[in-house]
C-alpha cells in the first residue's frame, strides 16, 4: 500500500496550471491537498470504497478476528456441504469450513495484488515517462525492451525462475508477475505523456528554463497519470486471478497455501454441482476490485482541476 | 516519416536476436530432461535416449545448439522438427491462421463494444449504463477465464445451440465464443478507460467552446471529445494485442482450437526448443509491427506528435 | 461397486429412455425395428459411422508409441500375432493361428496366410523379423525397443555389435521362431502390445511420412491423413480375415485438448463417445446422460510411493503405519464420489488372479497406525510430492489431512512439479517424502504390474526398492508356464504387500458417456473404448 500512496501523493503534489514560482510550492501543495480532501469527503463513493478496503485489509492482516474455525481443521467426512448455520459458506472438498478459508485467503491474494500492482505502477510509469520525455534512442531502447518482454512467454520465465526457487512465497510469485507485466504499464504511461507533452504549459515551463525533473513532476505526471491509475485499479483484480493460473501451471503458491485464486481455480470444475464454492470467493474478489476501481476514480475526480470547477 | 518507419523496422533485428537467444537459453536452463519426459513414466532404453539426444543436438554446448538452429533458420528457412519428426513450419502453417483469426475477433470485439460502452457510460455518466459497465467489468475480472468459457459454452453452445461448443469445423462462427472470452476483461477496461478520458475531455475548454457555439452534442463527442481521448485506449489495445497471445493458451485449449498459443505452451512443457523459438520469432515480428502502428496512430490522433 | 469391465457386464445398456433429442428418431425407427435387442433401435445394417474421443497422439508409429492417445488408434489399424481376449484377459490367436513351446525359451508361432496390409502386401514371418529388427535398431530411436529385451540377440543389436536379433527367425513364410534369453511364460500376452505390430516395407523408407497415414493390417484402414490436433478417420478394411471384424463401418477419432469440452460435445450430440469422463463430472453423469453411461474398471493403479532409499523411510513399520492411517474408502466416497476401486493389493482386480484384499496393512486402523508410527520414530514434518495440472492435488491433500489427523505429524508441506522435473527429481534420488504416481498396464499380465516397478534397479522403480525374495519370486513366476504362473505372481505380490515400498491407493474406474446413436460401449483394462465392438443404431 505504501508505494501506491506515494505515487498518488506525487500526483497530488503537481500543479497542472502554468508554472507558478517554485518557492510558493509548499503552500500551494497544502491547499491542493485540502481541496482534494474536501472534494473526496463529499464523494459518497470514496467513503464506501474506503470502508470496503479497510475491511478487506483488516481481514488480510488479522483473519482470526473474522474466522469461525481453524482453516486447517479439515475432515473429509463433512466434505462439500451446502451453506448452513454451522458453516456459513458450506465446506469445501477437503471438508474445511469454507467461510474461514475464504477469510484466510484474503491475505495472500491482496498481498500479491497490491505488491504487483504498486510495483509496476511505479516502475512501469517511470520507464514510460522517461521514454516519452527524452524520446530518440532512449525511447527506442526502452520500447524494444518491452517488445522483448512481450515476446518471451511468461510461463517459460516462471518455470525457469520458480524451478530454481524451491520454496515459493508471495514475494517470489509477485516478482515473476512484475517482471512480465510492467511493459503494458510503461506503454500506457508513454502514450499518455505523449498527449500531454505538447501542451502549452509544458512548452512555457521549458521556455522559463525549468529542468526536466521539475517539468515532469509538476506538469506532466499529474496530467498523464489518469489512465495509468485507472488501469492499475482494475489490474489488482486481474493479478489476484493470475496468481491462481500460475499455481495451476505448477509455478504459483504451493499447497497448503490459501488464496482466493486457488479457491476460484479449484471451484471452476464444480460449477454445476457446487456453485457455492465459486460464488463466495468470487464475491470477495469482486468487492475488492470494485473498491479499488471506485477509489481510483474518486481520486482522479478529486485531483482533476477541471472537474473541480463544476 | 518513411525514414522513421525504416529505422523502426530495422530495430526488429536486434530485438529478434536477443529474444531468441534469451528464449533458447531459458528452455535450455529448464530443469528436467526433455527426452526423459517424452517417454513418460515408461522409460526408453538408454541407447534410444542417446540416439535422440544426438539427433536433436541436445548434447552440444548451449551456444553451438543455438548457432546451429539459427543458422538453419536464416540460411535455409529451416525451423527444424519436433522430437516426433514433424516440421515446425508445418505446425506454424496450421496454427497461425487460427490464432490470428481468434485474436482478430477478440480485438474487434473489445475495440468496438468497448468503445461504444465507454462513450455511452461517459455521456450518460452515473446512469444505469454507466453502472452496468462498471459492475460487469468487476465481475468479469473476478471470474476465472475457464468459468467464463464454461458458462458461455453451456448457455450459447449446449442449451441455446447458437454457436458450436468447440472446434473450428464450422468456420467463422466457431471463433465468436472464444473471441468473446478472450476479449471479456479487456473490453471492460477499454470501456472504463475511455469513459474516464472522455468525461475529462468533455469538460475541457475547447469542447465547452464548441458546445457554446451551438455544435450538436453527438458531433462534439465524436469530433472533439473522442479524438483526444483515444490515445490511452489505442495504447492499451496495442499492448493488449501483445498479451493476448498469452491469453490464447487457455482459450484455445478449452475451445479445442489448434492455434499457436496452446502449441507454445505444450512445447515449453516438453522443452522443445525448436518450436518455442520458431514461434517466438513470429511473435517478435508481430509486436514490432503492432507497436509501430500504434505509434503512427498517435500522430494521426494528435497532430502535434511528429516523428522525424 | 458394480464392475463393468466385460462386454456382458457393461452397465445400463438394456433399457433406454428416449431423451428429447432422441424422441423423434425413436418414433420413426420403432416401426422399422424388429428383433433388435432393445426393441427401439435397429443396428445399422452396414455398421454405421461413429465418432469417438482421443487426445493428440505423440506419433502413429507402432514401434514408437507408448501413450494412450495413439495406442488406441493403432490398435484398430494393426493386428499383432496375438490379441487380448477381453473376457479372460488371456492371449488369443490373431495373426498367429497357433503357437507352442517346450521350455518357455524357444517359441514357434504358426501364422495365418490370409492377412494383407491395407496396400495389398502380404504379411509373412519375415515381415515380423524385419519390423522387430528395425524397431530395436538404436539408430531408429523407437520408444518400445526395450519391450523386446527378452529376445536373444537384443543386447547385441542395441550395442551395435549385430544388425539383427539372433533369436527372431523366419523358418518359412508362415512360421516364426522366437528364442528368448531365459524362460518367459508370458510371451504370448506380451506380443499383444503395439510395439510388436508388423509394419510394411514402405514404413521403413520414411517413417515420418508413413505415420501421416499408417498402412497396417488391422480391422480398419486410414481414410485420408491424420489431421494434426483435429481428427483421424478410418474405414473398415473389408479384406480383414479375422473372426470378429469391426462392427461400425467407419470410426472418426476426434482429437480434443480438453476433456471437459468433449463432455459437452457428447451432451450436444456432436461426439458419440467419450471414454474418460473428467472426475469433476462423475457426480452428474446420470443426470446428464440417463442410461447412456457406464462405469468400467481399468488396470490403472494409483499409489503413494515412498523413497525407501532415504533413511527416514527405511523402516517398514513406518510405511505400514502410513498405510493404515489412510482411509481409502472415505477418500473414494468424498473425493471421487465412489467412482474408484480402493486398492487393497497391487494386482489390478481386472486381472483374474487378483485378490483385492491381499494387503494386511491397508485396512484403516488409526490407533494401531499411531502406535506403530510413534514406536518407529516417524518424522513429525515432511514433504509430499505430486506432478501438476491433472487433478492429483485433491486426493494427495486429503491423504495429508488424514495423516495429520491420525498420526503424530505436525506439518506436511507439498511440492508439485512439472512432470519432466518430477521425473528428474526421482532419477536423481532427491525425493525426500511420499510421492504420487500411477501405472497402467500395456498388456494384461501380472508380470507387467510388478516387474518394471519393483525389481532391483528396474527402470521405473522410483521407490528404490530392492528385495532378493521379491526378485526371485518374479523370476520364478516368469519362468513358469502361463497356466501355472498365477499363484507364483500372487506370492510375489504378497512380498510387496509385506514390505510396502508403495502404498496402494486405488484402481481407477473410467466412466464412458455416449449418445443415443450407439450401444454396447465398454472399455478395456487400458481404459480404451473397444470401438470395434460398438453397435451404431440408425
Amino acid at each position: 500500500m505504501t508505494e501506491l500512496n506515494r505515487s498518488r501523493a506525487v500526483a497530488s503534489a503537481g500543479d497542472p496550471a502554468p508554472a507558478p514560482e517554485p518557492k510558493k510550492r509548499s503552500q500551494k501543495d497544502a491547499s491542493l491537498w485540502m481541496d482534494t480532501w474536501r472534494s473526496l469527503r463529499k464523494n459518497p463513493w470514496f467513503l464506501i470504497s474506503t470502508v470496503l478496503l479497510l475491511v478487506m485489509i483488516t481481514m488480510a492482516l488479522f483473519p482470526q478476528l473474522f474466522a469461525t474455525h481453524d482453516p486447517r481443521e479439515c475432515f473429509l467426512g463433512r466434505s462439500r456441504q451446502e451453506p448452513s448455520a454451522e458453516h456459513w459458506f458450506g465446506t469445501d472438498i477437503q471438508g474445511c469450513d469454507y467461510y474461514t478459508r475464504v477469510i484466510y485467503g484474503a491475505g495472500n491474494s491482496i498481498a500479491v495484488g497490491v505488491i504487483v500492482t504498486s510495483s509496476i505502477l511505479v516502475f512501469g510509469s517511470l520507464l514510460g515517462l522517461i521514454a516519452a520525455y527524452f524520446g530518440g534512442w532512449v525511447d527506442a531502447l526502452l520500447m524494444r525492451v518491452t517488445d522483448l518482454i512481450f515476446a518471451i512467454p511468461y510461463l517459460l520465465g516462471a518455470l525457469v525462475f520458480l524451478a530454481v526457487q524451491q520454496d515459493r512465497n508471495v514475494w517470489d510469485v509477485a516478482f515473476i508477475l512484475i517482471v512480465f507485466t510492467w511493459p503494458t504499464m510503461a506503454r500506457l504511461m508513454r502514450g499518455s505523456v505523449f498527449s500531454v507533452i505538447h501542451n502549452d504549459y509544458v512548452t512555457a515551463a521549458r521556455a522559463l528554463g525549468a529542468g526536466p525533473v521539475t517539468i515532469m513532476r509538476r506538469h506532466i505526471v499529474p496530467n498523464a497519470l489518469g489512465p495509468v491509475v485507472g488501469y492499475a485499479a482494475v489490474y489488482t483484480g486481474i493479478i489476484i486471478g493470475a496468481e491462481a493460473t500460475l499455481t495451476f501451471l505448477g509455478v504459483g503458491l504451493q499447497l497448503p497455501a490459501i488464496s482466493w485464486g486457488l479457491q476460484l481455480n479449484d471451484a471452476q470444475n464444480y460449477l454445476q454441482q457446487m456453485p457455492h464454492l465459486l460464488t463466495f470467493p468470487l464475491i470477495f474478489v469482486a468487492i475488492t476490485v470494485f473498491a479499488f476501481t471506485t477509489m481510483g476514480e474518486a481520486l482522479r475526480d478529486a485531483l482533476d482541476p477541471k472537474s473541480k470547477k463544476r | 516519416m518513411t525514414g522513421y518507419i525504416i529505422r523502426r523496422l530495422l530495430q526488429f533485428i536486434p530485438v529478434l536476436l536477443v529474444a531468441t537467444l534469451i528464449v533458447y537459453a531459458m528452455v535450455f536452463l529448464m530443469p528436467g530432461d526433455p527426452i526423459r519426459a517424452l517417454a513418460g513414466d515408461r522409460p526408453m532404453s538408454e541407447q534410444v535416449q542417446a540416439q535422440l539426444r544426438d539427433q536433436y543436438n541436445l548434447d552440444d554446448p548451449f551456444l553451438v545448439q543455438y548457432g546451429k538452429y539459427m543458422w538453419g533458420v536464416f540460411t535455409q528457412g529451416d525451423f527444424g522438427t519436433t522430437f516426433q519428426g514433424r516440421p515446425v513450419l508445418d505446425i506454424i502453417r496450421q496454427g497461425l491462421p487460427i490464432t490470428l483469426t481468434l485474436a482478430a475477433v477478440a480485438f474487434v470485439f473489445q475495440a468496438v463494444i468497448g468503445t461504444i460502452a465507454g462513450i455511452l457510460a461517459a455521456v450518460y455518466k452515473d446512469s444505469f449504463v454507466d453502472r452496468f459497465v462498471q459492475v460487469s467489468l468487476v465481475i468479469v475480472v473476478a471470474l476465472p477465464t475457464l468459468a467464463i468459457a464454461f458458462l458461455l459454452q453451456l448457455t450459447f453452445g449446449l442449451n441455446l445451440g447458437w454457436f458450436p461448443i468447440a472446434g473450428t469445423r464450422e468456420g467463422f462462427v466457431s471463433y465468436i465464443l472464444p473471441g468473446i472470452v478472450l476479449a471479456a476483461v479487456s473490453t471492460g477496461i477499454v470501456a472504463r478507460m475511455l469513459r474516464s478520458e472522455l468525461i475529462e475531455a468533455l469538460q475541457s475548454d475547447y469542447v465547452r467552446t464548441a458546445t457554446a457555439k451551438g455544435m450538436k452534442r453527438s458531433r462534439v463527442v465524436t469530433r472533439h471529445g473522442l479524438r483526444n481521448s483515444l490515445i490511452p485506449v489505442v495504447t492499451f489495445l496495442g499492448a493488449d494485442l501483445a498479451t493476448m497471445l498469452a491469453g490464447t493458451v487457455l482459450v484455445e485449449s478449452v475451445f479445442n482450437m489448434q492455434g499457436l498459443g496452446g502449441q507454445v505452451f505444450r512445447s515449453i512443457q516438453a522443452q522443445e526448443n525448436t518450436i518455442v523459438v520458431g514461434i517466438v520469432i513470429l511473435f517478435v515480428l508481430f509486436y514490432v509491427v503492432v507497436n509501430l502502428i500504434v505509434d503512427l496512430l498517435y500522430a494521426v490522433l494528435d497532430p502535434r506528435i511528429r516523428y522525424d | 461397486m458394480t464392475s463393468a469391465s466385460m462386454p456382458a457386464g457393461s452397465l445400463q445398456r438394456s433399457r433406454r429412455i428416449s431423451t428429447a433429442a432422441g424422441g423423434a428418431l425413436t418414433v420413426v425407427l420403432a416401426a422399422a425395428a424388429c428383433g433388435s435387442d432393445n426393441g427401439e433401435y435397429e443396428a445399422s445394417a452396414d455398421g454405421g459411422s461413429l465418432s469417438t474421443y482421443t487426445c493428440e497422439p505423440q506419433n502413429l508409429q507402432p514401434g514408437n508409441n507408448t501413450e494412450n492417445c495413439g495406442s488406441r488408434v493403432l490398435q484398430q489399424l494393426f493386428t499383432g500375432l496375438t490379441e487380448v481376449d477381453y473376457e479372460t484377459y488371456e492371449a488369443q490367436p490373431a495373426m498367429a493361428s497357433d503357437w507352442e513351446t517346450e521350455d518357455q525359451v524357444v517359441w514357434t508361432f504358426e501364422l495365418s496366410d490370409e492377412y494383407t496390409f491395407h496396400n495389398g502386401d502380404p504379411v509373412t514371418a519375415q515381415t515380423f523379423v524385419d519390423t522387430w529388427n528395425w524397431v530395436v535398431d538404436p539408430d531408429n530411436a523407437q520408444a518400445t525397443a526395450n519391450f523386446h529385451d527378452k529376445f536373444l540377440g537384443y543386447e547385441d543389436v542395441v550395442n551395435g555389435d549385430a544388425e539383427e536379433m539372433e533369436g527372431v527367425r523366419a523358418v518359412d513364410d508362415y512360421t516364426l521362431e522366437i528364442e528368448l534369453v531365459e524362460p518367459f511364460g508370458q510371451l504370448p500376452i506380451v506380443l499383444t502390445y503395439n510395439g510388436f505390430y508388423p509394419m510394411p516395407d514402405v514404413a521403413f523408407e520414411d517413417m515420418d511420412a508413413f505415420q501421416n497415414s499408417p498402412i497396417g493390417n488391422g480391422r480398419y484402414q486410414m481414410d485420408g491423413e491424420w489431421v494434426r490436433d483435429t481428427e483421424i478417420n478410418m474405414n473398415r478394411y473389408e479384406e480383414w480375415p479375422g473372426e470378429d471384424p469391426g462392427s461400425p463401418e467407419r470410426i472418426e477419432w476426434r482429437i480434443y485438448s480438453d476433456i471437459e469440452t468433449a463432455y459437452l460435445d457428447v451432451q450436444a450430440g456432436e461426439l458419440d463417445i467419450l471414454g474418460e469422463v473428467p472426475p469433476s463430472r462423475i457426480a452428474q453423469v446420470e443426470e446428464d446422460f440417463g442410461d447412456n453411461y457406464s462405469q468400467n474398471e481399468s488396470s490403472r493403479f494409483v499409489y503413494i510411493g515412498l523413497p525407501t532409499y532415504q533413511e527416514d523411510w527405511e523402516d517398514v513399520d513406518l510405511r505400514r503405519a502410513l498405510s493404515m492411517a489412510m482411509d481409502r474408502e472415505e477418500i473414494n466416497e468424498q473425493i471421487f464420489e465412489g467412482a474408484m476401486t480402493p486398492a487393497y493389493g497391487i494386482l489390478p482386480p481386472i486381472l483374474p488372479m487378483s485378490r483385492n484384499d491381499a494387503c494386511e496393512y491397508c485396512d484403516f486402523d488409526p490407533e494401531q497406525a499411531a502406535e506403530l508410527y510413534e514406536e518407529a520414530g516417524g518424522p513429525s514434518e515432511f514433504t509430499m510430492y505430486t506432478d501438476v495440472g491433472t487433478g492429483h492435488n485433491e486426493y494427495v491433500e486429503a491423504i495429508a489431512n488424514q495423516w495429520m489427523a491420525n498420526l503424530p505429524i505436525d506439518d506436511i508441506t507439498f511440492q508439485s512439479l512439472e512432470f519432466a522435473q518430477y521425473l528428474d527429481l526421482h532419477d536423481s534420488g532427491d525425493v525426500t517424502g511420499p510421492y504420487r504416481l500411477g501405472w497402467l498396464l500395456a498388456y494384461p499380465s501380472a508380470q507387467y504390474a510388478m516387474e518394471p516397478l519393483y525389481t532391483s534397479d528396474a527402470a521405473s522403480n522410483y521407490a528404490g526398492y530392492s528385495s532378493e525374495e521379491f526378485d526371485n519370486a518374479i523370476r520364478e513366476a516368469n519362468f513358469a508356464d502361463a497356466d501355472d504362473a498365477d499363484e507364483l505372481y500372487q506370492a510375489a505380490e504378497e512380498q510387496l504387500l509385506e514390505d510396502l515400498p508403495v502404498l496402494p491407493l486405488f484402481f481407477q474406474d473410467y466412466f464412458i458417456v455416449h449418445t443415443d446413436r450407439v450401444d454396447n460401449v465398454y472399455s478395456d483394462l487400458s481404459s480404451y473404448v473397444r470401438v470395434e465392438d460398438v453397435d451404431v443404431l440408425e
